[in-house]
């Protein structure tokens, strides 16, 4: 239960952040796609042997968190599961991993805890972009954009309605799961046994709430394509993160070669 | 069972979002042509509802863990594959983008992991086949756990070589398999006896809302293949495989030899001539025409194309020749018990 409530929460925290004004929502919400999707690439790209790279690539993040105007404290949470995954694995190569040391800087270190440490970055990395793009655009500008890719229209708009249904669902689920923790305090935990009425009741109720939206949906004249939204971007801002960005990248991930770092 | 996007190389993730992106366009395809666009509203409640359960944990009794609902399953059988998978798409996506679950680059993998096997195999292909009966709480609950441990279990190994793959872990592939493959058996179970729960609850309540089977007997339905026409298909590509792609085999011991000469220098046991075993190896000398995969005389790449062919056309004979029997003495029972 504590997990719908968080989930709640991020959906409302998100909200608020991508309506709020700064640089980077003012930035079209595919320039901020691809430009994240040249960091995540770049950065998955380094081996053990670009530790040093890696590190360096990851000074981006904070100059996009001061323009975004982010706090670090929400995001550095949810890094902590994938920190512990990745890391359980990174671990195992502590002891299976023959390759030669790596160099952190100046700073020789034994190839199995270069690996982990470089596993580390990168999930750390991941998370850390990932989040910013949702708390500098909101889904509906993310999903309108996405209607420009050559994607399917069915999975956009799909992809737009679980999103706004899902504040509403969680709630729903909240409020079973008190009610059975109300009626059973003394219940571990709420038993398989009654997974089938308590699940299938809400399933019922959703079935019937979609029907509902549909037929309201169909009477204000949806014909399985949402408006476009006005872009308040600009075709400056939007390039120059773009290009920025690929710059920097270019340079982590090849151009310390020639400083001979 | 969400991949960090740490755990994938560039050129991999490539590959699933290339995959899963074929997969996606093919459903989106299936969707239009089934005239299924008026599901789109309930797909994204649906979506937010799956969304929603999984955040649900039950305990699973005599394990001590907790599981979940398995989405994709649920969703195929509701909505169907095609339009269950775009909606586990929207699911993986928004996990991903709003609570970290999972890598942006990392999507196209996990798309492929968790919702076209749960979709495609769990709910296009053991669905349809475990219910052929009619919908029953017996023939639910039996689709839904295989179709959850089934699909699990594949999800696990495209993880584990994924991440191999990729060349992320030192670990060796079969260890990493052994650590993947136990736990996800006991969770697949735990999330098919939910989903099986979920689905009999709807069952009692709405039994129209879920998708029914295709009785056996009844017309072919349009668009699907007649069996004289799967039969020819599925004929064709054994003997492809059989005379084309048996030439690119690889050269190297198998799993089981590989670790025989690790132990003992040689990638073959010499058995005993006496006994059982001399009497077994001397049969053995008999039957095998086409021993090492080559015919004799015609040795090289040949042979190796031929007697694949002739393997699998030998192989189709004999099933085909045993079922041919079995049915006429199904027959002949059946005739009998009537008089």
């Amino acid at each position: 239960m504590k997990s719908l409530k968080n989930a709640i929460e991020t959906i409302h925290l998100l909200d608020d952040l991508a309506g709020e004004d700064t640089v980077l929502t003012r930035l079209s919400p595919l320039a901020k796609l691809g430009s994240l999707f040249i960091f995540l690439a770049a950065l998955a790209s380094l081996g053990p042997e670009k530790l040093t790279n890696a590190l360096l690539l990851l000074w981006v993040l904070p100059v996009w968190y001061r323009l975004g105007r982010l706090s670090w404290k929400h995001p550095l949470r949810q890094l902590g599961p994938v920190l512990g995954m990745v890391g359980s694995i990174g671990l195992v190569n502590l002891f299976w991993f023959q390759g030669m040391p790596v160099s952190l800087g100046p700073v020789q270190i034994p190839g199995g805890i270069g690996v982990l440490l470089l596993l580390l970055l990168k999930a750390t990395g991941c998370v850390l972009g990932a989040y910013l793009l949702l708390a500098t655009t909101s889904l509906e500008k993310l999903a309108c954009a996405l209607q420009k890719l050559p994607l399917p229209q069915v999975l956009v708009i799909s992809l737009l309605l679980t999103w706004r249904y899902l504040v509403l669902l969680l709630q729903e689920g909240t409020r079973m799961a008190s009610a059975y923790r109300l009626r059973a305090p003394e219940s571990r935990g709420i038993p398989w046994k009654i997974s089938g009425s308590l699940l299938g009741l809400l399933f019922l109720r959703s079935l019937e709430r979609a029907q509902l939206v549909y037929e309201s949906m169909k009477l204000r004249g949806f014909q399985g394509r949402f408006p476009e939204q006005k872009n308040a971007g600009s075709l400056k801002g939007d390039l120059l993160l773009l290009s920025s960005t690929l710059a920097w990248c270019l340079f982590c991930r090849f151009g310390l070669y020639f400083f001979h770092i | 069972m969400h991949m960090a996007d740490a755990l994938l190389s560039p050129g991999i993730a490539g590959t699933m979002y290339a995959l899963s992106g074929a997969a996606a366009w093919y459903a989106a395809r299936k969707v239009k042509q089934e005239n299924q666009e008026g599901i789109v509203p309930e797909m994204g409640v649906l979506g937010a509802f799956v969304f929603a359960a999984q955040m649900i944990n039950f305990a699973i009794p005599g394990t001590g863990s907790s599981g979940h609902l398995c989405g994709g399953m649920l969703l195929s059988a509701v909505v169907g594959p095609y339009a269950g998978f775009l909606t586990m798409i929207g699911i993986l996506t928004l996990q991903c983008l709003v609570f970290g679950d999972g890598g942006l680059l990392a999507l196209g993998a996990n798309v492929w992991n968790m919702a076209f096997y749960g979709c495609f195999i769990g709910g296009g292909i053991l669905w349809p086949l475990l219910t052929r009966q009619g919908l029953t709480q017996k023939t639910i609950a039996a689709a839904s756990v295989s179709g959850s441990v089934l699909t699990l279990q594949l999800g696990a190994f495209s993880v584990a070589g994924e991440t191999f793959l990729s060349g992320i872990t030192e670990l060796p592939f079969t260890a990493f398999l052994l650590l993947m493959q136990p736990i996800h058996l006991a969770i697949g179970l735990g999330e098919g006896l939910i989903t099986a729960a979920v689905l009999g609850f709807v069952y009692e309540n709405r039994p129209e809302l879920l998708r029914q089977p295709v009785l056996s007997g009844s017309a072919v339905r349009k668009g699907t293949w007649s069996r004289k026409k799967l039969l020819g298909a599925l004929g064709g590509l054994s003997l492809a495989v059989g005379g084309g792609l048996s030439l690119l085999a690889s050269e190297n011991p198998d799993g089981l030899e590989w670790s025989i000469a690790r132990l003992t220098g040689r990638t073959e046991l010499e058995g005993s001539e006496q006994g059982i075993y001399g009497a077994a190896a001397r049969i053995q000398e008999l039957t095998a025409w086409f021993s090492e995969y080559q015919i004799p005389g015609l040795e090289g790449p040949l042979g190796t194309a031929l007697s694949g062919i002739m393997g699998s056309l030998l192989i189709f004979g004999i099933i085909w020749f045993l079922g041919r029997n079995l049915r006429k003495t199904g027959h002949h029972e059946v005739s009998q018990e009537r008089h």
